[in-house]
């Protein structure tokens, strides 16, 4: 410990600087512990499946009120608004990789990119696999609650979904529906606004970077390997498609 | 030079002073306690240390990023200006917060040019000590700003600003008392350590507030992070360490079943061991981290965290920024010897007139220095 041999030499600090000092320092971790609590937790088993918990409301409070407002956010300004809630934390995480196929003017393929690239560095690769991860994060569609019927003037809302390509295994493609016509028998996902918005910018950046006129791209994902598989000694076919790689066709974007 | 042979803070009398002997361990109450564990001056070494062994890391950050500088942080890179526009239309905001950057002001190339390797060259500076209050305050702006990307973040990005921060306020504490002028109290020192000696018997009050503030800091990541781990059932079964070591995209079953033999059980048996091992290292940090006799514990923990997380969980940066924050916990006076015995070996290995060093496949002769 530093302070073990330290003593209170004289030149130390003044009163009103303790002081001072004290509630900057008090104010700050205050801060910090408060926004490291004001996060959801889970998900966590409920009677409905798995969820995620609201935050403590007195943390939530405090930070949303003091120290990590919309307008003057005190840990904003310092970048530290991160809740070391770190993504490594959840090991069991599918595997995701995503390919650009550019495309020029004619539509023909001139080029396929895939990512992360294995001949990056690994420093850039590990930032090329935030940005797949980004992309394969899917949230259900809620199943409609019934005939929609527009207002005078306006269209139906419509509603993008994972629907699976006919007579391809495990490829799925976009489609986009009325809302109301978003199948009501079986889980439904699409992926978020976020991935649609980092999937078209890196699009671009790509066919900025080559030239292309569109690219189509396609995330790839394998579950994590469980390790119930060392317990079986053959395989069963279900388990096995489990760990197949499975292909989210998320469309062409132009340049 | 002159400025930069003051680093301690030993100013002339304003108002009452916490200069009295130091009390005993338990006298004075939680006020006095409060105030020895953040306001004694202590050797500033540990600080210095830790200023050289960030920089280097922020450095190596920065440069394996060079080669994509344009397409991570331009604004027509990866995540371009228009991903920017439409982000702020997302109805109840962004998954990751949009925050400022120096970057955003690079509007062509040659401008991102210019912060980037503008960033660069205060890094370097700060690391080598020059300057180092102002260099600081730079080399966290530039780490802050390089953190941003919203697409891009790694779990070592916290760390890296956390380090920048507090090592920044750090060199603006340290030497701002004490019979100087205004200018270089604005300034402060010009060179620290390594390129200037940093006397034994120099103290600061700053430096002490500012590896306070890592440990805590840190006290809080280690168990708040240790403590969301019990979110997850993989933990509570012993098994989280197994996924990482078997990235799906790259093993097969066949691949994974051959890696585990035929003990299965004794092998699932062992990684149970080592990720209840690694919960109890984070959730009992603060039960040990200021102890000086568990320091083992400590650094023995953070080495092992630094390796797993470069090579199984493929995280470049976390655990090598965890190890050196943890460093903050290392005494002035353990710094002090550790480097007195390596000037001594590198002096006598010097002084060994034809000494031989093996150096990978070719041998070097160093002559003796007289």
């Amino acid at each position: 410990m530093p302070q073990a041999t330290s003593r209170l030499l004289p030149g130390a600090v003044p009163w009103w600087a303790a002081s001072l000092g004290s509630l900057a320092i008090g104010f700050h971790l205050f801060a910090v512990v408060i926004n490291s609590l004001a996060a959801p937790s889970g998900p966590w088993p409920t009677m409905q499946g798995a969820d995620m918990f609201t935050p403590p409301q007195f943390a939530f409070s405090f930070n949303r009120d003091i120290t990590d407002r919309q307008d003057v956010s005190y840990l904003g300004a310092l970048k530290m608004t991160h809740n070391y809630h770190f993504q490594t934390n959840t090991t069991r995480l599918p595997d995701v990789a995503f390919e650009v196929r550019l495309k020029d003017r004619e539509g023909n393929v001139v080029e396929t990119r895939r990512f992360p690239d294995k001949d990056a560095n690994y420093w850039v690769r590990h930032r090329q696999a935030q940005i797949a991860r980004w992309l394969a994060a899917d949230r259900a569609v809620p199943p409609p609650g019934g005939e929609v019927v527009p207002a005078p003037g306006r269209a139906v809302p419509k509603v993008r979904f994972w629907e699976p390509v006919k007579d391809k295994n495990r490829h799925f493609y976009l489609e986009e529906r009325d809302e109301h016509l978003v199948p009501r028998d079986q889980p439904t996902w699409q992926p978020s606004e976020w991935s649609m918005i980092l999937a078209r910018s890196y699009v671009r950046h790509l066919c900025r970077e080559t030239g292309a006129n569109s690219g189509e791209l396609v995330r790839h994902t394998r579950e994590a390997v469980v390790p119930a598989i060392l317990f079986e000694e053959d395989a069963k076919q279900e388990a096995l498609l489990d760990f197949t790689e499975r292909f989210n066709i998320f469309g062409e974007f132009p340049k | 030079m002159k400025s930069s042979s003051h680093i301690h803070d030993q100013g002339p009398a304003r108002g009452p002073r916490l200069d009295a002997p130091a009390p005993a361990a338990g006298e004075g109450g939680l006020v006095q306690g409060w105030l020895r564990f953040w306001f004694s001056p202590t050797d500033p070494l540990v600080l210095h240390g830790l200023r050289v062994l960030g920089g280097l890391l922020f450095l190596v950050w920065l440069l394996t990023l060079a080669g994509q500088r344009h397409a991570l942080f331009g604004l027509d890179g990866w995540f371009d200006q228009k991903a920017y526009v439409e982000t702020n239309r997302i109805p109840g905001g962004s998954p990751q917060p949009l925050t400022w950057s120096l970057t955003y002001l690079a509007k062509s190339p040659g401008a991102l040019e210019a912060v980037y390797w503008g960033s660069v060259a205060a890094i370097a500076l700060f690391t080598v000590g020059v300057l180092p209050r102002l260099t600081g305050v730079l080399t966290w702006l530039a780490v802050a700003s390089f953190t941003a990307s919203p697409i891009a973040g790694s779990d070592a990005d916290p760390l890296l600003l956390l380090l920048a921060f507090y090592l920044a306020v750090g060199y603006l504490l340290v030497g701002l008392s004490g019979n100087r002028s205004w200018l270089n109290r604005i300034l402060g020192p010009v060179l620290v350590w390594p390129l200037r000696p940093a006397p034994e018997g120099e103290e600061s009050a700053g430096a002490n507030v500012a590896v306070r503030l890592i440990q805590v800091h840190l006290a809080v990541v280690i168990v708040v992070s240790g403590l969301h781990k019990l979110q997850f059932g993989d933990w509570w079964a012993g098994l989280a360490l197994w996924y990482p070591l078997y990235p799906p995209m790259e093993t097969t079953l066949a691949q994974a079943r051959q890696h585990a033999g035929p003990g299965a059980e004794s092998y699932l048996a062992m990684l149970n061991v080592a990720g209840y091992a690694a919960l109890a290292w984070q959730i009992g940090f603060p039960l040990y981290a200021w102890r000086p006799r568990f320091r083992w514990v400590l650094l023995t923990g953070a080495f092992v965290g630094w390796v797993s997380m470069a090579f199984i969980y493929q995280v470049p940066l976390f655990g090598e920024a965890l190890f050196i924050g943890l460093l903050a916990f290392c005494s002035p006076a353990g710094v002090r010897g550790l480097l007195s015995r390596l000037s001594r070996r590198s002096a006598s290995a010097a002084a060994t007139p034809g000494a031989v060093v093996a150096r990978q496949d070719r041998t070097v002769h160093v002559m003796g220095a007289s």
